[in-house]
């Protein structure tokens, strides 16, 4: 079977975890506890005729108490960026990490804006227009916690991964 | 391999591998149920072969091998990583290590640490996210009042879309006026204090309390119209206290005056509850990792107590503000770290260095006398004025303003050394240079003094004690005065004459100059009217402050007042002075391009004694040139002052620029300024300022 390696990334408490818990295991918790190092999950996802199984590293959040470590790139067929959509603080964070990841690898990068259940930030659009935002292969909305948006997401990164050559 | 070998290598809970060959590795040490269960009951000296799983790890023997390549002794980790076994969730961390010329992959259990760290983060990182969001809602409703307060010109009462924002923000909002008496607060400031509208006292009074005893510097926030953000501390015996972020924002009208103060209130008691779970995160700041504002007051009543005398430097970065808006917070925060870096060499281990604020720094500097430490400080700003390269990409550049306060010289108690270290720092910042400021009863005095100035000059513009006093400008060819400049003067009843050299950097420091200098333009087209009504066909030039500049509204005040009066353009010159110029190119460039078109024409001031270079006079629509009077002065007694002005007349020439001589006193000056092709001249030679009426008169 076809095995692709796929970095989630994001600032802390944007719901990388979370979506992954929801994606792999169908549940959602609303406590928030911070992710530590990596932590990698796995899920046979099918696109086509062809069956791939997605390697999805859940990356402790990046912030001014953990960088961003592009070893964690190597290898990786997509990035995925997750934002939290009542955090306009989180948006800039997660243009900053696609300019890393960029910098760093020439690795397809969706952006996930997670959160979605939730009311948007009134600051939201202001940040969301944003030049960065054209270095991103395709955006999503999500919701971790009622799960909308999450099968679709994870469906087209997988498409997505197929398409690159590495991972 | 024996078990005091593991200790030398400072390993217990792990498990440890000799690689063999490529992915093969054998079992030296792993009895822990943990590598069992991961590793297939692999017992010491059977060999594994890591090429599918752990995932983790397969891919760390990457890093590992070319590591292991390089045979020098040492190590490299993976970072932690967490296994998902079929019945326990693992925190693990791998070593590659090279030891007497042998390979050893080392796995480390990881969970006390893991636990350990994942405790302190996540109080951390609530907190990291709790502070955004409240500075973030700050942020956003002050940017909201602010927008809707300046449309009006006094906030003397509030507008109902001002009051919606409010109502339904989430935290505490008052609105006082200039006199501090409020105007509204909403319920979420009522509900902060546990009170309700119905009762006796108001949460607004409370606040301001609070401010005047907790926070020194409070009164020179007031005085000098300027924002503060920080903490309170409230406390309501017996068992009620909150902490209290607040920040106070003045209020502008259209015209930069102030017309009101803002204070937004949030309960951020158990973000401080969560800061003091983590005594590392209480006391030291997260960025830099220098102690933190509170560590320094600690720290500086304990100096004190030790009766031996320093200096407390107060250090603030000029245009960091500016960096953030550029670039983003991220490059502000490495700019701030490597402020940090450049300026730790400087100091000895015996001094303190803490980061007390957003921009601001505080050194408490031992064993150093004044010269030594004004020397300190000189090296300090030039290390910190060097431009900074963030991620090879942007170069931005900042300043520093220091003041700086002497125990026991200037004062005996921490609060009594940090407000004037306050006062002095405030002061540096007023310069656009980066300089230190030391405290003195002088400062002291004009500190006094400037408030004084500041009350006595808003008096002016209310009770219109201001004149305007024309000096003429002679054209050399006609010998005919065919323009003049508008000099403002105001007459204090109670003082008589004050130079406008006392009060006009007041003006610029408080704001005051766009009001006073939309009064001076108004005033310049009413006379020229006048003027053109009896036919006495005069152009007028007026000079214009770097703030007038910055002041978006100015360009359609000109605009507008023209219009109302019919005045022909042509007859209305602005001088700026080169430092203008410089500051900005590219907005002075956009506002100057607009007072073109309008048909105004510009002069430049004081020519000769900024930097501006020949390209910027090439690129910006500008007429005139001003020689400034210091060269003019000695003209006769000074060589180099003639060739200075020679080669001004000759760059203005050829950059088909006309020049207006200033100061010219006496009869020599003007032969030679005539004989080298300078086109204008003013001074006492032919006339001193003078009043409109002796100006109608002498035409």
């Amino acid at each position: 079977m076809i095995q692709k390696k796929i970095c989630m990334l994001g600032a802390s408490a944007v719901g990388k975890t979370s979506l992954v818990k929801q994606y792999v295991e169908g549940i959602f918790s609303d406590r928030y506890l911070t992710s530590i190092g990596v932590k990698i999950d796995k899920k046979v996802v099918d696109v086509g005729d062809s069956s791939v199984q997605l390697m999805l590293w859940d990356i402790e959040g990046v912030d001014r108490y953990a960088g961003f470590n592009p070893k964690y790139l190597r290898g990786s067929a997509a990035a995925i960026v997750v934002v939290d959509q009542t955090r306009p603080q989180s948006l800039l964070d997660g243009l900053e990490i696609c300019r890393m990841i960029k910098a760093e690898k020439d690795v397809p990068v969706v952006m996930v804006i997670n959160k979605s259940d939730l009311p948007k930030a009134d600051g939201w659009d202001g940040v969301a227009e944003n030049d960065g935002l054209a270095m991103i292969e395709a955006n999503f909305q999500t919701s971790a916690k009622t799960g909308e948006g999450v099968e679709n997401m994870f469906l087209a990164i997988a498409e997505l991964a197929l398409k690159t050559k590495v991972g | 391999m024996k078990a005091s070998f593991f200790q030398e290598l400072g390993l217990f809970d792990c498990a440890i591998l000799q690689r063999v060959e490529n992915d093969k590795f054998m079992v030296l040490y792993g009895n822990a149920p943990w590598f069992i269960t991961l590793f297939e009951n692999k017992l010491k000296g059977e060999l594994c072969v890591i090429d599918d799983s752990p995932f983790f790890l397969v891919d760390f023997l990457f890093d590992a091998d070319e590591f292991w390549q390089l045979k020098t002794d040492g190590r490299i980790n993976s970072g932690v990583w967490s296994e998902q076994t079929e019945d326990a969730l693992l925190r693990l961390e791998a070593a590659a290590i090279f030891s007497r010329g042998i390979d050893y992959l080392v796995l480390f259990n990881m969970e006390n640490e893991f636990n350990k760290r994942q405790g302190m983060l996540q109080s951390a990182r609530e907190l990291l996210i709790s502070n955004d969001k409240v500075l973030e809602q700050h942020e956003l409703i002050r940017d909201r009042v602010e927008s809707l307060a300046s449309g009006s010109e006094q906030v003397k009462g509030v507008e109902f879309p001002v009051k919606e924002v409010i109502d339904h923000a989430e935290f505490g909002v008052a609105i006082l006026d200039a006199n501090m008496q409020r105007l509204e607060q909403n319920l979420a400031l009522y509900n902060l204090f546990e009170m309700s509208p119905n009762d006796d006292g108001s949460p607004a009074d409370l606040l301001l309390e609070l401010c005047h005893s907790q926070f020194s510097g409070f009164e020179r926030v007031l005085e000098t119209g300027s924002r503060w953000n920080g903490e309170i501390y409230w406390l309501h015996p017996p068992a009620l206290s909150r902490w209290l972020q607040l920040t106070v924002s003045p209020v502008k009208d259209e015209s930069g005056d102030r017309s009101g103060w803002l204070f937004l209130v949030t309960d951020i008691t158990r973000e401080k509850y969560l800061k003091q779970s983590n005594e590392k995160l209480t006391y030291f700041d997260a960025l830099t990792n220098l102690p933190n504002r509170q560590y320094f007051w600690q720290y500086l009543e304990t100096s004190i107590e030790t009766n031996q005398s320093f200096y407390v430097l107060l250090l603030d970065v000029k245009h960091l503000k500016r960096t953030n808006e550029e670039f983003g917070f991220s490059v502000g925060d490495l700019v701030l770290k490597e402020i940090v870096d450049r300026i730790r060499p400087l100091l000895s281990s015996n001094d303190v260095f803490a980061r007390i604020g957003g921009n601001e720094f505080s050194i408490i500097v031992r064993d150093i006398d004044y010269t030594k430490c004004e020397s300190l400080a000189g090296q300090m700003i030039s290390a910190v004025k060097e431009p900074y390269y963030a991620e090879d990409e942007f170069k931005c550049s900042v300043g520093l303003s220091i003041g700086g306060v002497h125990y026991p010289k200037d004062g005996l108690s921490a609060e009594e050394l940090m407000k004037y270290a306050d006062l002095a720092s405030f002061t540096a910042k007023q310069n656009v240079k980066s300089v230190i400021q030391f405290y003195s009863e002088d400062l002291k005095d004009s500190s006094r003094k400037r408030i004084e100035m500041e009350s006595a000059l808003r008096e002016a513009i209310e009770k219109k004690q201001f004149e305007l006093y024309l000096q003429p400008v002679l054209n050399l060819s006609s010998e005919n005065i065919t323009q003049a400049e508008a000099l403002i003067r105001w007459y204090r009843p109670d003082l008589g004459m004050v130079s406008p050299a006392e009060f006009i950097p007041i003006a610029e420091q408080t704001g005051l100059i766009i009001k006073i200098g939309k009064w001076v333009i108004e005033e310049s087209i009413r006379l020229l009217s006048e003027l053109h009504r009896q036919g006495k066909y005069i152009k007028l030039s007026i000079n214009l402050s770097p703030s007038q500049v910055n002041d978006r509204s100015l360009l359609d005040f000109i605009r507008c007042t023209l219009k109302e009066s019919g005045l022909n353009a042509k007859y209305l010159e602005l001088e700026l002075t080169e430092g203008v110029l410089v500051d900005d190119f590219d907005k002075v460039s956009d506002f100057l391009q607009e007072i073109r078109k309008m048909g105004v024409s510009v002069a430049i001031d004081d020519f000769g004694t900024g930097y501006s270079s020949l390209s910027y006079l090439q690129k910006l629509p500008i007429d005139y040139l001003k020689i400034d009077q210091s060269f003019v002065f000695n003209l006769m007694e000074h060589e180099s002052n003639q060739a200075i002005v020679k080669a001004i007349i000759a760059m203005a020439t050829s950059l088909k620029l006309e020049v207006i001589a200033e100061g010219v006193e006496k009869e020599e000056q003007k032969a030679f300024l005539k004989a080298h092709g300078c086109h204008f001249l003013q001074g006492y030679l032919f006339s001193r300022p003078l009043t409109y009426d002796d100006f109608r008169k002498l035409l």
